[in-house]
């Protein structure tokens, strides 16, 4: 009985702590550092989970509204950075900067947000391994909206 | 001594599931469209809060956004009225919650009126 009980709480507490390992992969498994992604949204929905914060942002298209998925860095990253939970507001405007998944839906990892209100850009601890933050080089395509 | 730290992070882990089960229905932010009897397609965005029960929220959250005036859920029919003062016009929207137990196919669908404009509307929980 004790060595049956004890191997159901260790299968639960495996289950459990498997959905995280899960979510943690390397940037090129799932994501295509050629394809890259300029692109303009309404934020919907933010997630501060680990080891990934991921935001959703509905853009207008010519055929209705496509809603995209991005991922960035762990929340405790972000926050490093200077991010807080109110950074992206719900119908926050953005412009992404980022790479597209590999299978071509509408996922992407950020490397850069910008807030469209200020052109203040934030970078979003991108996993891609070769990406250079250029704090000095000019927020182009964004003219503040305030 | 093995078998209590095991049931213990069980436990935890456990645990961390039942605390994200708790909100209000009606609570976070939706996403679609009104469509006026004539054909003409409206997106929006709501964003709705619970503070003990009592609803608040605001459509179209944002640089634009308009507070909403009055928002009530008889929890019965599960019907969800919502009143705003929108530029064009003051909008009431009255639909029922459907698929509560989904976290991500949430429906709030019902009928608005707008003035003498009336239509049908369909959100989905983002």
């Amino acid at each position: 009985m004790k060595t049956t009980l004890t191997a159901l709480a260790t299968l639960t507490a495996g289950l459990l702590f498997s959905t995280h390992s899960l979510a943690h992969h390397s940037f090129a498994a799932e994501f295509d550092a050629d394809k890259k992604l300029d692109i303009a949204g309404v934020v919907t929905k933010v997630e501060w989970t680990n080891p990934h914060t991921y935001f959703w942002i509905e853009v207008e298209g010519k055929e209705g509204v496509d809603v995209w998925g991005f991922e960035m860095g762990s929340p405790n990253g972000l926050m490093r950075r200077g991010w807080t939970k109110d950074t992206l507001a719900i119908g926050t405007e953005v412009i992404v900067r980022g790479t597209q998944a590999r299978d071509g839906s509408t996922r992407g990892n950020a490397q850069a947000v910008i807030l469209a209100d200020t052109c203040t850009r934030l970078f979003a601890g991108t996993s891609q391994r070769d990406f250079v933050e250029d704090e000095s080089a000019k927020v182009e395509g964004c003219t503040p909206k305030q | 001594m093995f078998s209590r730290i095991a049931i213990f992070f069980a436990c935890l882990g456990l645990s961390a599931l039942l605390w994200a089960q708790t909100g209000h229905p009606a609570k976070g932010s939706w996403s679609g469209n009104l469509t006026s009897a004539s054909g003409e397609v409206t997106r929006l965005r709501l964003l709705i809060d619970d503070h003990n029960g009592e609803l608040s929220g605001a459509v179209n959250p944002g640089r634009n956004a308009v507070e909403m005036s009055k928002v009530t859920l008889d929890a019965a029919t599960w019907t969800l009225t919502i009143n705003a003062k929108m530029p064009e016009g003051d909008v009431v929207l009255t639909g029922k919650l459907s698929n509560l137990g989904s976290w991500l196919n949430r429906k709030y669908v019902g009928t608005y009126k707008q003035g003498s404009a009336t239509g049908n509307f369909d959100f989905t929980i983002n």
